[in-house]
């Protein structure tokens, strides 16, 4: 290891050791101080994680060609400290009133960044393992971190089987893939199955077990049945980073699989990504628009989410306008998602459950910032203009239809109409409905306010100006452009 | 087809071979053997002694913590001899990677400590 | 400052947003002069933008905003600065902003007060929007926003049943006419392939297309121009818009919303140039409207419907002389009248105010010695309107005219003339009966005071405006403001430069001032003298008088009849949706909801059910790549 090295892998390092300092400051403060101070520590270590790696790089390998640093990685590092952040600044209201450790949470949080910071920075199997798992196992347990309440535990103990089972699956075809090409690296895989395509029984099973392992992590229908439980069960703000960040990360890992390794057996997998990708979307919506719970919903929702992403997964072929779509709707579904389940944090409910719709009745006449910001993200969400979720459903569309999938095209669309619907009758009973005489109590969240009122605002100018954000998702995607 | 390829063909038949006669056996006892169920019978087979309450009864955890920190310090221990092996050759970069390496369960031990983790109750 | 054009609708947007997000908590009366500030900030703007198309920058097409421009993918808003722009864009600023500083005042006791200065600078930006676009896309965007807040802002007292009724009928009629904006401006896209004006001005020049598609065009944005500038048959909604507070209808007379359909006329003059009879018929319905409007303003008793039918009038007078082939004439007189018609709004406005809301002329009378600054600005204002020289309505006026005849269509010159007269008789009526003669409420007159000094100052800057922009088009024909349009209009071949005719003028000019003011004269003699008595009169009109007074029936014929034939149509269009689309819809919505708790069961919550899921997909994956590699299924 030399100091070149480290200094490649400089932001991972840097939120590695505020996730450790924030872990003393909590052994070693008292509550008040880190009451105030902890947040801040987290805030101030990501934001100088994110000043401390370049943003735009030539490709850089680094540790032997374990790691490497180009302009996807770069995207990737802001976006998951940005989110981080986010999450960071909605969570401590929450914890303090259901006394969840607050230490505890962010140096999780803190670490969970740095695995999904590492898959960014694969060259290579092991590499994207060793982030995955690091990225997955924090999140097992933010997911069932209110530790008296049942359904937190539930939410972790199933996450955690369920993950375990997907992690063996996805080992066991890297093992494969070893096996066929006797490398680990991305490129001598391309390679080897670039000589012999799908048509050895091994390349078969090694893709299957691929695809499967990934898709859990993404929660691609028929393995996204963790999602619901996980999501609904886990306190609300680990929900929110839950539902966007390993999301992120899997796509990640998606995009450097199966483009920067299995791209010779593109037209294989494109075809079974583009199935998948409806059956996801539909599936989601279908499922969400029955549901009652908002928490609940929102999970379903974030299910048909992965549909539209996976959509511009499977038009890889369009070129780079296709992984820059994905790394497009990724940042906007982080930054919506995220705040839409934060909204939730508003509402004061025992245990960790989302409110009911009939809970959030005359929420905009109690709660008139938060009742804008969740209307901005919901809106968002179901791809109105003019959001950024509009933007990002524009950009999936256009290298859809240049793939020539015409009808994936049309079922985006039928899913856009089909989840209005049920997101914008949460709007409904937010501003039309009278408040319940057993409404729930409000938390009082200042910090949850300013939060949400940035992302908002964030989620309605990027809707107006894209322009650079696409720019630099479209720099971002060029590692994969042949 | 290589012979590559045919290694797992066998295994494959391996497989086979090996469900099918567990599958046989267990058919075969309960195609022959004869059936005459009681309350003696069914019960939950503990040693010789009479059960005692549930099988789904919720016992202490505690014990889990120091396996997991038992845990944490025997892979620490894994990854410390390979490197006392090397020292030599791997010079002060070895050693300052170590140190981090260590420092870093250092501080999740002290973490534990200070959370009261370590106290027996 | 061209570059930076777009910090003109930028301002009224800024103020929009802050008032409407902090106004009701934290700004509150400041609402009003932070409104009022950004507007003039705009009217600075568009002072130097105006400074510099004059200094030579014909044509300028500035990026407002860019959505996105990645190598292939260009999607972006700009906005043409020209001559025609350029003059309504400070226009619209400069009037906006005295109505907006004299609403300050206004409005002061309202409760509503920040609701109305929110949506008072997004009608303006919308506005500005329209005027700015560079194509009929954009310009339909900003003419739907102005429809929008014209209906926030009629139904602005929403408590009350007239304004919200009157919301709903300016809203209807306004998307009759879009209706036709619509059909005309995808037409457009269809036949030349852009909505862009400079794009299609150069098709229609170098390669026209038929005849036919070119007058369907042009039929289909006239209708959305008569809906939003208020022409036959669309009119009915403008009287009605009076429900409104009063600088609603200033801003709405003035500077905004009905000069619309003139600019729309005006700024599409190479499309209209190029389908002749359409021309023609704008100029006929212009003719007829201004003619139907002013018998009804003879006989009403509310001033701000005096006021009201007076601009439908004054409008058809600038489709009369868009028809002509004067598109010049029709902006000098869209200018002029912006001026004088907002200072008569403003004035009444002023009246209602000082007597506590009330608008029956019939319970005025007398009120000059109370309040003698709207009376002399009043007075000024009606001059213009009635067209006597030097004031400013008497240049436009009497270039349309002049206009007319000189272009072949003396008989519309004819309609025009009488029209004047008619004008100069019925706002003689309403200053008389507002400020002369015996009070005949004396309770009202008893508490009757002038306004404050937010609302005259406003009201003497109009007034100063009403007396001199007439003389921007001074020598006529041949003015300042003819030089400054002739090159955005001439691009398109349909004006030509002529000197000033004086011999023609002057006579035009005498005939139409002796007409104008032998309508002021009649005027007086009835209402000073009694001489003839106007009971009388009324009486002598019989019948007549009942169908002026009852504005011809249309409101009851559209009620009756079109309200009928369309609530029919409603009806089986309403069937036919419950029935047969919603049917589709419940089913394909029961059906999906079904589907949805069924899948919800599959979600058991037992973790072995949701593995054996997981593999369940694997396989299912296996079998499909297995299908891919044998050739079983095809990709």
């Amino acid at each position: 290891m030399s100091l070149d090295d480290l200094n490649t892998v400089l932001p991972e390092v840097v939120v590695t050791a505020t996730a450790c300092l924030v872990l003393l400051a909590d052994a070693i403060l008292d509550r008040k101080l880190a009451r105030f101070w902890l947040p801040l520590l987290v805030v101030l270590g990501l934001i100088s994680a994110i000043f401390s790696g370049p943003i735009t790089v030539a490709s850089h390998t680094a540790f032997g060609g374990f790691v490497v640093v180009d302009t996807f990685t770069a995207f990737f590092r802001v976006l998951f400290c940005i989110l981080a952040i986010f999450a960071t600044i909605v969570a401590p209201e929450y914890l303090e009133r259901r006394a969840i450790p607050a230490g505890a949470f962010y140096a999780t949080i803190l670490f969970s960044t740095v695995g999904a910071m590492t898959i960014a920075l694969a060259t290579d199997l092991i590499t994207i393992f060793v982030g995955l798992e690091l990225m997955t196992i924090p999140i097992y347990v933010l997911a069932g971190m209110a530790r008296r309440d049942r359904y937190s535990n539930e939410a972790g103990l199933k996450y955690f089987l369920l993950g375990a089972f997907s992690s063996a699956m996805l080992l066991y075809g890297f093992a494969w893939l070893y096996g066929l090409s006797g490398t680990t690296t991305f490129v001598g895989i391309a390679e080897a199955v670039a000589k012999g395509g799908l048509t050895d029984g091994a390349t078969l099973v090694a893709l299957a077990l691929v695809t499967v392992g990934l898709a859990f992590k993404a929660a691609v229908v028929p393995f996204h049945q963790w999602t619901p439980d996980a999501y609904d069960g886990a306190p609300t703000p680990a929900t929110a980073f839950m539902s966007v960040a390993p999301k992120a990360a899997a796509f990640a890992a998606i995009l450097r699989i199966m483009i920067g390794s299995l791209g010779p057996l593109g037209l294989d997998w494109s075809a079974v990504f583009a199935i998948l990708a409806a059956i996801t979307m539909t599936g989601g919506n279908v499922v969400a628009l029955v549901q009652g719970n908002v928490k609940r919903m929102l999970a379903y929702s974030s299910i048909a989410h992965t549909g539209y992403i996976l959509a511009g997964v499977a038009a890889y072929q369009a070129g780079a306008s296709a992984s820059a779509a994905v790394l497009f709707y990724v940042f906007a579904y982080g930054i919506m998602n995220l705040g839409a389940f934060a909204c939730l944090i508003y509402l004061d409910l025992d245990g960790t459950r989302g409110a009911s719709l009939d809970e959030l009745n005359g929420f905009a006449r109690r709660q008139p910032a938060g009742a804008l910001a969740f209307a901005v993200f919901l809106i968002s969400l179901t791809g109105i203009p003019p959001t950024i979720g509009f933007v990002a459903k524009v950009f999936i569309l256009q290298p859809v239809l240049d793939a020539g999938l015409v009808w994936l095209a049309v079922a985006i669309a039928l899913n856009a109409a089909l989840a209005a619907f049920y997101y914008l009758r949460v709007v409904v009973h937010m501003y039309m409905y009278d408040v319940d005489a057993n409404a729930p109590r409000l938390l009082r969240t200042d910090l949850l306010s300013a939060g949400l009122g940035i992302a908002g605002l964030a989620v309605v100018v990027i809707g107006i100006v894209p322009d650079g954000l696409y720019r630099w998702a479209l720099q971002a995607a060029a590692p994969f452009v042949r | 087809m290589p012979d590559y390829n045919l290694s797992y063909f066998y295994v494959f038949a391996f497989f086979l071979v090996g469900a099918g006669f567990v599958t046989g056996l267990l058919g075969l006892s309960r195609f022959i053997a004869p059936r005459k169920p009681s309350i003696e019978k069914s019960r939950t087979y503990e040693s010789g002694e009479e059960p005692v309450g549930q099988a789904w009864g919720r016992y202490p955890s505690h014990f889990y913590i120091f396996a997991l920190l038992f845990v944490v310090f025997d892979v620490e221990v894994i990854f410390l001899f390979p490197w006392a092996v090397l020292f030599r050759s791997l010079g002060w970069s070895g050693l300052i990677e170590m140190a981090v390496f260590i420092l870093i369960l250092v501080v999740g031990l002290f973490y534990a400590w200070r959370k009261q983790v370590l106290r027996w109750y | 400052m061209i570059q930076n054009v777009w910090l003109i609708p930028a301002f009224p947007l800024a103020a929009f947003l802050i008032n409407a997000l902090f106004g009701r908590r934290w700004l509150k009366q400041w609402t009003g002069p932070l409104a009022a500030a950004a507007i003039a900030a705009s009217a600075v703007v568009a002072i130097g933008v105006f400074l510099e198309v004059h200094a030579g920058a014909l044509r300028t097409t500035v990026p407002l905003y860019t959505f996105i421009s990645v190598a292939d993918f260009h999607v972006d808003v700009a906005a043409l600065v020209d001559p025609l722009s350029s003059a309504m864009l400070l226009m619209v600023t400069v009037i906006s902003f005295l109505i907006h500083v004299y609403a300050i005042g206004y409005m002061a006791h309202d409760h509503g007060f920040w609701r109305f200065f929110s949506w008072f600078p997004l009608f303006v930006f919308a506005m500005l929007i329209l005027v700015l676009a560079d194509n009929y896309l954009v310009m339909f965007v900003g003419w739907e926003g102005v429809g929008l807040c014209s209906y926030l802002l009629i139904g602005f007292w929403f408590e009350r049943p007239e304004p919200a009724g009157a919301a709903k009928k300016a809203f209807v009629m306004n998307r009759i006419g879009d209706w036709g904006f619509t059909i005309g401006m995808i037409t457009t896209f269809l036949v030349f392939g852009s909505m862009n004006f400079v794009d299609v001005f150069d098709r229609v020049a170098k390669d026209p297309p038929a005849q036919g598609v070119l007058s369907l065009i042009c039929l289909a944005f006239f209708l959305g121009a008569t809906g939003k500038s208020a022409q036959l048959p669309l009119y009915s909604w403008l009287p009605d818009a009076m429900e409104g507070p009063t600088p609603v209808s200033a801003l709405i007379h003035a500077a905004t919303m009905v000069t619309a359909g003139v600019y729309l006329v005006a700024r599409s003059t190479p499309l209209f140039a190029a389908a002749g009879p359409v021309l023609a018929a704008v100029g006929g319905v212009g003719a007829l409207t201004a003619i139907f409007a002013a018998t009804i303003a003879l006989v009403q008793f509310d001033i701000k419907r005096v006021m009201a039918y007076s601009t439908v009038s004054q409008l058809g007078y600038m489709f009369l002389a868009l028809g002509v082939g004067a598109p010049i004439a029709a902006m000098f007189h869209l200018i002029t009248h912006a001026f004088f018609k907002a200072l008569l709004f403003l004035g009444s406005g002023s009246v209602i105010h000082g007597i506590g809301d009330v608008q029956d002329m019939r319970r005025m009378g007398g009120l000059r010695s109370k309040m003698p600054l709207t009376y002399w600005t009043m007075v000024i204002a009606g001059g213009a309107l009635a067209a006597l020289p030097p004031l400013a309505g008497f240049w436009s006026k009497d270039e349309i005219l002049g206009s007319a005849f000189k272009n072949g269509y003396p008989i519309l010159w004819v309609v025009g003339v009488f029209t004047g007269g008619l004008t100069a008789f019925y706002v003689t009526r309403a200053i008389w009966l507002t400020f002369h003669g015996q009070p005949r409420d004396r309770q009202l007159f008893e508490h009757a005071h002038e306004s404050p000094r937010v609302m005259t100052v406003p009201l003497l800057v109009l007034a100063a405006g009403s007396v001199l922009v007439g003389f921007i088009g001074f020598p006529p024909d041949n003015g300042f403001l003819h030089a400054f349009l002739r090159p955005a209009i001439e691009a398109a071949g349909a004006v030509a430069e002529t000197g000033t005719d004086w011999p023609a003028f002057l006579i035009f000019a005498a005939i139409s001032t002796a007409v104008g003011v032998g309508g002021i004269l009649l005027g007086l003699s009835m209402y000073s003298r009694g001489r003839p008595e106007p009971a009388a009169m009324s009486r002598a009109a019989g019948p007549y008088y009942d169908v002026l007074v009852n504005k011809y029936y249309v409101d009851e014929l559209y009620d009756r009849r079109l309200v009928d034939v369309a609530k029919a149509f409603a009806g089986a269009a309403w069937a036919f949706d419950i029935h047969i689309i919603d049917g589709l819809v419940n089913r394909l919505g029961w059906a999906i909801k079904l589907g949805g708790s069924g899948l919800r069961r599959a979600q058991t919550g037992i973790v072995g059910n949701y593995a054996l899921s997981i593999v369940a997909g694997l396989l299912l994956v296996m079998i499909v790549y297995g299908g891919y590699a044998t050739g079983w299924l095809h990709r």
